[in-house]
């Protein structure tokens, strides 16, 4: 791996107020929130305010089953996207490698994008019941079409002038894909494999409402009790646990990846000197 | 004369299919010499880039043969070509790689060709780190660690500012002498032509064909502001309109 560190820590953003301001948001909504709970358009009991519910949350913490509920729901969710990638990128990479495969292929893996991954539930539950295998095959066939595409995308993206130089310094058939294409579409890999993880998870929120298996706890069947029981402070907390974990692993993971990736490639917009 | 660094016998390419034939170059003939300094001159459209293409292998020869008897040429390009996504010193490291050189020769010679350029303190750089000079240079570097004798520079310098333009050239005569290389230049720019080249090959457009040669015998190091250099591309330059008008 080429190093990473060329930029001196030193140029990074000093402390600086316009960091925080994405908290801005959390404040509107918690605002929003509690302002339209007193508003008494609805029951305190159907819609009740931040402050239970972040208390329901803390209980239920407490009792462990966030973590266990986490636990079941985002092994489900690496398992699926760890799949889709490899399939995906896989497929990706072939595709990319030869030209009438891909000119065979490419029509089905655009259908396939323009199916909502939910419709795919009702066959899914028929061939594997009420199964591990129903929801993963659903987040399977939502995120890998998008994975493979993107690869492709990005290979289409790779700067002729790039492919020239690898030329010219002796690089053909699979050393060019290796040493040019292959790094050169990096970048776009990430990006689809983080809107991949936004169809997976996706996806499998709806799998975790629709296929309930009996000792798996996940997020999606807490939400589902907390409806069929009208516990709407669960039912937001739970709520809170599902946007939470996207936002964290939008920022945490995605955002870090990229902003490496980028950084190393001179695309970010303070490379640009 | 020893035996050639290239020669070029009857050179033709067209693109295109049957259909709509484009002739880019058209009987084209041409021997550079070992150790000698070639500009090729011409506006756009003359094949200038084709040509170097060919000759690195990169496109095909419609008709006519390309002798190479010091073995595959190196290419530069015009715009940074260097890998983005690696550091200086692995640019460098990927031609040495590919000839299947050890690590610690690698290492060596990596060693030596920043020195040649003066940029052993950016080795770790990224490519988007440096200035448009620097990194023409490490490109420079880049098709030297190819291990080639003879270097196609398809107009390297023409996005450079004048300063840089200037080291470069500098730096580019001084590695030509000390390594003993061949080199066949493209360039739009007649002084720049005249500032660097033992002969200047002036080509023709629609077809690409060579208009004429001119042997600079201006003594070296030659400054491309000088009067002498400026008086010899204004007889190019006139040369070369006056094949336009007849055009």
């Amino acid at each position: 791996m080429p190093s990473t560190d060329a930029q001196p820590a030193g140029a990074r953003a000093p402390f600086r107020l316009a960091r925080f301001a994405p908290l801005v948001s959390v404040a509107l909504a918690l605002v929003a929130w509690e302002a339209v709970s007193r508003s008494g358009m609805w029951p305190d009991w159907l819609l009740p305010g931040p402050g239970p519910v972040f208390r329901r949350l803390g209980e239920e913490t407490l009792a462990g089953k966030t973590a266990e509920a986490c636990r079941i729901t985002l092994g489900r969710a690496l398992l699926g996207l760890g799949m889709s990638v490899v399939i995906g990128g896989g497929a990706g990479l072939f595709l990319g490698r030869f030209r009438w495969a891909r000119a065979a292929v490419a029509p089905l893996l655009a259908g396939l994008q323009t199916v909502p991954s939910v419709t795919w539930f009702p066959l899914a539950i028929l061939l594997f019941q009420l199964s591990e295998q129903a929801i993963q095959t659903v987040v399977v066939l939502g995120a890998a079409p998008c994975i493979a595409v993107a690869l492709l995308d990005s290979f289409d993206r790779v700067p002729p002038v790039l492919v020239k130089a690898g030329r010219s310094l002796g690089l053909e058939g699979f050393g060019l894909f290796r040493h040019v294409l292959l790094p050169a579409a990096m970048p776009g890999f990430v990006s689809g494999v983080k809107q991949g993880w936004a169809f997976a998870w996706r996806s499998l929120m709806a799998g975790e409402l629709l296929v309930l298996i009996g000792d798996k706890p996940s997020l999606g069947a807490h939400l589902h009790f907390a409806r069929e029981l009208s516990d709407a402070e669960g039912l937001l907390a739970w709520l809170v646990v599902v946007l939470g974990i996207g936002i964290l692993v939008d920022v945490l993971v995605f955002r870090t990846l990229e902003d490496a990736l980028h950084r190393r490639h001179g695309l970010s917009r303070d490379a640009a000197r | 004369m020893t035996e050639p660094a290239l020669d070029i016998r009857g050179l033709r390419k067209v693109y295109g299919g049957t259909k709509s034939p484009v002739t880019a170059i058209e009987n084209l003939n041409l021997t550079v010499a070992r150790g000698e300094f070639v500009c090729l001159v011409g506006a756009s459209g003359c094949g200038k880039s084709t040509l170097l293409h060919m000759l690195a292998g990169l496109e095909s020869v419609t008709e006519g043969t390309l002798t190479l008897p010091i073995g595959r040429p190196a290419l530069m390009f015009q715009e940074s070509a260097l890998f983005p996504w690696l550091s200086v010193t692995k640019n460098l490291d990927l031609p040495l790689r590919l000839a299947g050189l050890e690590s610690g020769a690698r290492k060596a010679r990596i060693a030596e060709l920043l020195a040649l350029v003066k940029l052993e303190a950016f080795a770790d750089a990224q490519p988007h780190q440096l200035s448009g000079g620097m990194r023409q240079r490490v490109a420079l570097v880049r098709a030297l660690a190819q291990g080639a004798k003879l270097l196609l520079l398809d107009e390297p310098f023409a996005a450079l500012d004048a300063m840089s333009r200037d080291r470069l050239h500098e730096e580019l005569e001084r590695i030509w002498r000390d390594e003993g290389l061949t080199i066949l230049f493209v360039t739009h720019n007649a002084r720049e032509a005249v500032r660097l080249a033992d002969r200047v090959v002036m080509l023709a457009p629609r077809p690409g064909r060579i208009l004429s040669e001119h042997h600079i015998d201006l003594p070296r190091p030659r400054r491309i502001e000088s009067p002498e250099v400026a008086t010899r591309a204004a007889e190019l330059l006139d040369l070369l309109k006056a094949a336009h008008a007849v055009d």
